[in-house]
């Protein structure tokens, strides 16, 4: 999984951007560890936006979570196209970290889920 | 509706057709390049593959690569055993290849020139003449760019909103979209980063592309601008390449309203001197003005074509076309075509005027 590797730093707000000039609208779910079950995640909405608007998450710690942004992106074209999705998380102390994959985008399959892993 | 229907649809008869001579025939002396003025006269805004117009070739189902791998992939095509492969059609675009791979759409709407730019096409493409040993490949590059395109669906607000109201059908504060799974992130506790969710049902893709039909005008405004340059290959062999033409087009559409539609076009060629198995021509230069203004109503398509176009070459030639077709709806599912024109043919000192009267009737549900 993509990581963001915080190295102390606290999380501010993320960011989700999507090639190919597509309008797109994601919602935002965190995974935290099941204090009960080793292996299993408890996911919980966080909220939702559209565009490359950035998220202000909430203040809690996220070391140890995934983040798993579910998107839409609205698409008319024939033709695929290979485009990039780039995740992106400010932190308090002025870093900005990146994640960046490969996406093709069609008209048949416009959902899309992007998952990056949080480690303190 | 029936094949039954659609083989009527195409039926036509000529009911009658006069001819004015002005001091005498104009027929052509050699021939070979006379046609083609004729193209030069019908108003249209440039074509999707520049290059496939250029060799009267728009049939050619163009391959639009979207990314440069594919690209090579595809250009390695037109290479046939060392020879010229006819048949092909490439377009390819900034956009496609690499600019619009990272582009957001929010910088695609905001900065006009990038967007222009970015859709700006080279098209390339082949075509065949002849049989056999005397096979000419004929091939194209074109250049166009779009000075505006009020088709452009990345521009259109209402067909967007449209088919996100396909996508996310849930309202409200809550989650819109498909949601991950509950006890892991989707594809596994060790996912890629990118994972894809559920496919379109047929019906959602069926509304999806109701949703750019529903909003995008017929007589959206477009304009755009070309070059082009086409080759002659005798046997396909590119070491016997010789230059057939280089070519200029500029050709808008305007809308008015739901109701009237103006397209104008220009096109300039300069066709070299050709002389192989096939064909045998001299230089000459073609300049031809296309007008077409349509009016669209619920019962009536009204089409008024005219052209003028000049041929200068060994015998010079002028050629003119008035014409106009009105289709009227005259039942649920019936249409009748009422069509005349006019063409001026000048060739040397002499000129003459064909007119033509036509009709036709259509079986076809939708209006034509």
């Amino acid at each position: 999984m993509a990581e963001f590797k915080l190295n102390g730093a606290t999380p501010l707000k993320v960011q989700l951007l999507v090639g190919g000039a597509f309008p797109y609208d994601w919602d935002l779910y965190n995974y935290s560890p099941d204090p009960q079950v080793k292996s299993k995640w408890i996911r919980s909405y966080l909220g939702g936006g559209s565009g490359p608007t950035w998220f202000e998450l909430p203040a809690e710690p996220f070391g140890g979570h995934a983040l798993t942004w579910s998107v839409a992106v609205v698409n008319f074209d024939s033709q695929p196209m290979t485009v990039d999705v780039v995740a992106n998380m400010q932190c308090t102390n002025g870093l900005l970290l990146s994640q960046k994959s490969p996406w093709t985008v069609s008209k048949e399959s416009p959902y899309l889920f992007v998952n990056v892993e949080v480690t303190a | 509706m029936s094949s039954l229907a659609r083989v009527l649809g195409v039926a036509a008869f000529l009911v009658g057709t006069t001819r004015v001579a002005e001091g005498g025939g104009g027929t052509s002396s050699d021939g070979s390049t006379k046609g083609d003025l004729a193209a030069h006269l019908s108003a249209n805004v440039i074509g999707e593959v520049l290059a496939s117009e250029l060799l009267s070739a728009q049939d050619l189902k163009p391959v639009l690569p979207g990314s440069i791998e594919a690209a090579v992939t595809s250009l390695k095509a037109l290479d046939k055993n060392g020879k010229l492969a006819p048949g092909i059609a490439v377009e390819l675009t900034p956009f496609s290849l690499y600019l619009g791979r990272s582009m957001t759409w929010n910088e695609y709407k905001s900065d006009p020139w990038l967007r222009n730019w970015s859709r700006a096409s080279l098209s390339v493409a082949t075509a065949s003449e002849g049989s056999g040993d005397n096979t000419v490949v004929r091939s194209a590059v074109a250049l166009r760019f779009r000075l505006q395109d009020g088709t452009d669906w990345r521009l259109n607000t209402a067909a967007i909103d449209c088919a996100r109201g396909v996508l996310e059908p849930k309202k409200g504060d809550g989650p819109r979209l498909p949601e991950p799974p509950r006890d892991q992130p989707p594809d596994g506790p060790n996912p890629p980063m990118v994972v894809s969710g559920p496919k379109l049902t047929k019906e959602q893709l069926g509304a999806i592309d109701k949703c750019l039909t529903d909003n995008v005008r017929w007589n959206a405004t477009q304009s755009a601008v070309g070059v082009g340059f086409s080759m002659r290959h005798p046997g396909g062999d590119i070491s016997q390449t010789e230059a057939e033409t280089v070519a200029g087009f500029l050709g808008a559409s305007i809308g008015w309203t739901q109701y009237f539609n103006l397209v104008g076009s220009v096109r300039f060629t300069h066709q070299f001197m050709v002389a192989d198995a096939l064909r045998t021509a001299p230089a000459s230069n073609l300049l031809g003005l296309g007008v077409r203004i349509v009016v669209k109503l619920d019962w009536l398509v009204l089409n008024v074509d005219g052209g003028l176009g000049r041929e200068w070459a060994d015998a010079s030639q002028t050629k003119g076309l008035f014409g106009a077709t009105a289709q009227v709806k005259v039942g649920a599912d019936f249409w009748v075509q009422l069509g005349v024109n006019w063409h001026y043919d000048k060739l040397g000192g002499t000129g003459s005027i064909d007119s033509g009267i036509k009709w036709s009737y259509s079986l076809s549900p939708k209006q034509p």
